[in-house]
């Protein structure tokens, strides 16, 4: 009997919702934009979003074939504000977005540096976004790079993603998701960076492909770039390089290095109010290629040598991009800032409130030990 | 008579491990933003001490008052005020169950269905809590004993999945704005952890050793606590920060092999977390109010709190800035030092004082 009534009572209880389920309103998946990709510019005081959106009816239907209709479709949108661009997505389009599958958000280089807390504020309080989207500057505009073509049935979004997970083979561009950027944008002594991307002409295909031109550092109402031999070297202290290759010249040939491995220590001290950082760099590398006059293998002297000249040469690099962007132009992206923060507040906060530039305070002093792991055919040394 | 359904100490502490982990992480409280993240960390080591001190109170209570609970030892004083105790503590758990509520709505209208009204799952999920208060607290530790090792495990998962990501210079140094905002932090936490009050209730309910499941509780949530928030600061920095729903993010950011979309995984879990703790809560009113009702069924008393709990729930959780201030309110740490220290020492007192006359 007890249990009868508990019954009835909650099937009573759950009358209520069960017969408002007519206001439910269930979105079907071809009902739905898929975000592929997100571009941001301001242009005369309003902001243009371009999306690619996923197809969803094409991706559904039969005629999925390169002769068929476009898996993905552009869209340009405008608003006051961001959301307000975003809103007009279902008006336009007629289909609800789903901002959650998208893969890569650009945003045009002058709003990057003019406007960026505008830009990101959408991505950093709206939760149908996620933060791990990668995100990447476009060198001139974004909606050029979005709605660039790159083929028939491709997705932006999708090379675009592909372009900026290069970074694990070459080590010259940096991975940014979103939360990593908004985190150097929202402190106060750091500078943001991501990867700068444009697009060029493909002769062979008459289609469009993606370049990755360096890493794009916004500060305050300023920009500067890092090329991509600069970028290795931020890669390298910031502890962010898996993989990559270099080349160095010998007495005996050319030689390509492929870094494997590579490991960066910091020591912190604030001496007689100056920052003296110790940078200790052990990077493993192979050597897949030595082009030399003849076939010869290399011996334990020849190795050594290599990996004398590779450790001056980055070194020399790491010191020149130390040089340039942390003490001459002020852009802490090395979490430099950071560090003497976390070694010494009072110090910190004191030279933050006089203008915060650290770099004219600093000394570096820079140690790189490279060694050789593999070089495909050894020589004994002769006697 | 009604036989009490017990549990063991290990159901026990799972059931306050789930509720304290819902309440505190899939809504970091706002005065947290105000804290740099260094600080934040090590405000757990006087959050654990000062929960050890509400802990002993409770503990001490408890022991003098042999193997009651603190409603069955003001009746002991007088009917009356034994009856007073019980509607206190019914109404006490009957709101913390609707701010659970209003909590458990904000954070899944927010991360999971975004820009809905969930009027509908607020009320399936009433229901269910109210069928699973029914069952008794043997069906909520059984069910939080299996849900507390799920969870455990998805949190060491998604840690050990971000660790990757952890940078050290994502920190940040330690007590920069001096102890005070560090002690009020953890004044401000401690006196949110309502699950300390509810073993004054159901310390009958518990076989096994009480004062050290909740000792061991207190030490274990804040370890779990530290890391928790050394990841988070390590890995998101200054972006975590300002992040209301903190672990919600690292789950976001977690990714191994295949499953790039943890926080959907995680889903089920969450809601899973937010029905323990309400059912609980329920439990815990309807039990308190037929402590001074005997004749009362169960079934009545169990709808009108969780009535009450909806009514609660429509209260609190009209606006983000409301829910907050209403979390954030001085009346909540009276409520706290009222219903977990204040009164029972009273009781305590009353009982050793008529105790000595009697003698």
């Amino acid at each position: 009997m007890k249990k009868t009534v508990c019954i009835i009572l909650i099937i009573t209880f759950l009358l209520v919702p069960l017969n408002s389920c007519g206001e439910i309103e269930i979105v079907e998946l071809n009902e739905r934009l898929i975000i592929e990709a997100i571009g941001i510019d301001k242009e005369n005081g309003k902001y243009n979003v371009t999306i690619e959106g996923l197809d969803s009816y094409t991706a559904g239907s039969d005629s999925n074939s390169v002769s068929g209709e476009e898996l993905t479709k552009c869209y340009l949108f405008e608003g006051e504000t961001i959301g307000m661009a975003m809103n007009s997505i279902s008006v336009i389009t007629g289909q609800i977005p789903l901002f959650s599958q998208a893969r890569v958000l650009i945003i045009g280089r002058d709003t990057a540096t003019n406007f960026l807390s505008e830009a990101l504020d959408f991505f950093r309080r709206e939760y149908t976004t996620r933060t791990d989207i990668l995100i990447a500057v476009a060198d001139g505009k974004a909606s050029d790079i979005v709605s660039a073509d790159f083929g028939k049935n491709v997705s932006a979004g999708k090379i675009l993603e592909s372009a900026l997970k290069s970074y694990k083979h070459t080590g010259t561009s940096v991975y940014i998701p979103l939360y990593k950027f908004l985190n150097n944008a929202m402190n106060e002594s750091d500078a943001a960076y991501c990867p700068l991307l444009t697009v060029k002409d493909n002769e062979y295909t008459k289609k469009k492909d993606v370049k990755i031109l360096g890493t794009v550092v916004i500060g305050k109402n300023s920009d500067t770039v890092l090329s991509p031999e600069q970028t290795q070297s931020l890669t390298i202290i910031n502890n962010d390089t898996e993989n990559g290759d270099m080349t160095i010249e010998t007495e005996k040939g050319k030689c390509t290095l492929e870094i494997i491995d590579s490991i960066s220590k910091i020591k912190t001290e604030i001496i007689n109010e100056k920052t003296v950082f110790d940078i200790k760099t052990k990077i493993k590398c192979d050597i897949p290629e030595f082009q030399s006059e003849t076939f010869s293998g290399l011996s334990k002297s020849d190795t050594e040598k290599i990996a004398e000249i590779a450790a001056k040469k980055l070194t020399s690099m790491i010191s020149d991009t130390i040089t340039e962007f942390y003490i001459d132009k002020n852009f802490d992206i090395f979490n430099f800032n950071r560090r003497i923060n976390l070694a010494d507040n009072r110090f910190y906060s004191e030279q933050l409130n006089k203008g915060g530039n650290f770099g004219k305070l600093s000394v570096f002093n820079i140690s790189v030990e490279v060694s050789v792991r593999r070089i495909g055919k050894v020589v004994l040394e002769k006697e | 008579m009604e036989r009490l359904g017990k549990i063991s100490a290990f159901q026990m502490f799972s059931v306050l491990l789930l509720s304290r982990i819902i309440a505190l992480f899939t809504f970091m409280l706002p005065s947290a933003s105000y804290l740099p993240s260094g600080d934040r960390i090590i405000t757990t080591i006087p959050v654990i001490f000062i929960e050890l001190i509400f802990t002993a109170i409770v503990i001490f209570c408890l022991k003098y008052c042999g193997s009651k609970s603190i409603i069955s030892a003001a009746s002991d004083i007088s009917d009356i005020f034994g009856k007073l105790v019980s509607v206190a503590y019914a109404l006490c758990f009957i709101w913390f169950a609707g701010i659970a509520v209003s909590r458990f709505e904000l954070f899944i209208s927010t991360v999971m269905f975004p820009n809905s009204e969930l009027y509908l799952m607020t009320i399936i999920l009433l229901s269910a809590s109210f069928y699973a208060s029914l069952k008794g607290i043997e069906a909520i530790g059984r069910a939080s004993s299996i849900l507390s090792v799920l969870l455990g495990a998805s949190i060491l998962f998604i840690l050990i999945t971000v660790s990757d990501e952890f940078e050290f210079t994502n920190l940040k140094p330690l007590l920069t704005q001096g102890i005070t905002p560090i002690l009020r932090f953890a004044f401000y936490i401690s006196t949110r952890a309502v699950e300390l009050i509810t073993i004054l209730i159901t310390a009958p309910l518990v076989k096994g050793n009480i004062k050290r499941m909740t000792t061991s509780w207190v030490i274990f949530f804040g370890i779990l606590t530290t890391l928790i928030l050394i990841i988070l600061a390590g890995v998101t920095g200054e972006y975590g920060d300002d992040q209301i729903f903190p672990l919600y993010t690292l789950t976001v950011i977690a990714k191994f092999g295949i499953f790039e979309r943890l926080d959907d995984i995680m889903s089920g879990l969450w809601v899973l977390c937010g029905f323990i703790q309400v059912s609980f809560l329920i439990f815990l009113s309807c039990f308190s109010l037929r402590q001074s009702m005997k004749k009362a069924k169960k079934l009545p008393v169990c709808l009108v709190c969780t009535l009450g709990v909806f009514g609660v729930y429509l209260f609190s959780s009209q606006t983000v800035t409301s829910f907050s201030e209403i979390v954030a309110s001085f009346m909540q740490d009276i409520l706290f030092v009222v219903s977990a220290a204040a009164l029972p020492l009273l009781i305590t007192a009353i009982n050793f004082i008529r105790k000595k006359k009697s003698a």
